[in-house]
């Protein structure tokens, strides 16, 4: 795939080395010297263009015309919301992806700025932390399609009205499904008799509408909301 | 800056409204991710609920077909009415929604 890098700080570098390693064509663009210097002593077989990401003309002369992904990764949520316009609304390109510096702008990496997939450290953060130290709570680790879909994660307490059920017989919504168990360092891919035991973390993938549901399984009633 | 700068400066006079004119690509024969000027009819203007970020969704429709037109941050624009003629700059984008061009250049006709 074409994929064009916007911010070549360590986060942009290390996203081009990795995606050039999987065999990817990467252009990172900067317009600071001292970071394009360090993106050039990269694999050589990524190109950098040194320039402003938040023009037109560099983004085209990046290649945004027939790049399958564009990656907007600057540490600024100024920047990226404008590449990330750009991108969407003058050369179309297919997946627009964004990183939130400040969780308080997030709300505007939406398919209003050009947006498809926002990517938020701080909330990424809060959402591993969350889920190390909690046992019995819902924990979001991932949303998908603007929220509309989620990928949560409970572990199980020994006081959850799932143990020592079989996931059939939990009768999950339909607007969600258990997409892995972790037990003990493994995953266990989960089928229908699969049974669920007192610490096993339950990964979730289900719509906004079936959480409650969730919840009130795999948690119980009083926790739930 | 280049397009966005053309963007700022008023648009030029109105010129022959009456037919196509030359340099725009028929509505039905656009292709996604190439730039293109089109003259069409506005033929809906779709509302959003106040509660959403604004924005202006437009159908332009000619003989050949139709295209969604969205303008973001803002919920009208003056002259933009149903019915009304208007030529368009932009780059078409394949969304959810279909195809769509997103805040155009654009002259009232």
């Amino acid at each position: 795939m074409k994929i064009v890098i916007a911010g070549a700080g360590s986060v942009g570098r290390y996203m081009a080395e990795q995606l050039r390693a999987s065999g990817h064509a990467i252009r990172i663009i900067d317009n600071d010297t001292d970071a394009v210097a360090r993106a050039r002593g990269l694999d050589p077989g990524i190109e950098v263009i040194n320039g402003d990401g938040c023009e037109v003309d560099t983004l085209a002369r990046a290649g945004c015309r027939d790049a399958d992904v564009v990656a907007a990764v600057t540490g600024d949520d100024e920047d990226n919301l404008v590449i990330s316009l750009l991108a969407k609304q003058e050369f179309g390109v297919p997946r627009v992806v964004g990183r939130v510096n400040n969780p308080k702008n997030e709300w505007m990496f939406t398919d209003m700025w050009g947006v498809d997939v926002s990517v938020s450290t701080p909330h990424l953060l809060t959402g591993l932390v969350e889920e190390a130290v909690s046992v019995g709570a819902f924990v979001r680790l991932l949303s998908l399609e603007h929220g509309r879909a989620r990928i949560a994660e409970v572990t199980l307490a020994a006081s959850s009205p799932a143990i020592g059920k079989s996931l059939t017989s939990l009768n999950f919504p339909r607007e969600s499904t258990v997409v892995a168990v972790l037990r003990d360092g493994h995953v266990i891919v989960p089928r229908g008799d699969t049974v669920v035991l007192a610490g096993d973390e339950v990964m979730m993938l289900s719509l906004a509408e079936a959480e409650s549901d969730v919840r009130r399984i795999l948690i119980g009633p009083e926790a739930g909301v | 800056m280049g397009i966005l700068r053309r963007r700022q400066l008023p648009a030029p006079a109105p010129d022959d409204s009456s037919s196509m004119s030359i340099g725009t690509t028929l509505i039905g024969r656009l292709t996604v991710r190439v730039p293109v000027t089109i003259v069409g009819q506005v033929l809906g203007i779709r509302i959003r609920p106040s509660d959403e970020l604004p924005s202006l969704v437009v159908r332009l429709g000619d003989d050949s077909g139709s295209v969604t037109i969205v303008w973001t941050g803002r919920r009208s624009i003056g002259g933009v009415t149903l019915g009304r003629r208007l030529r368009v700059e932009g780059t078409p984008v394949r969304s959810a929604e279909g195809v769509c061009i997103y805040n155009p250049m654009y002259q009232l006709l």
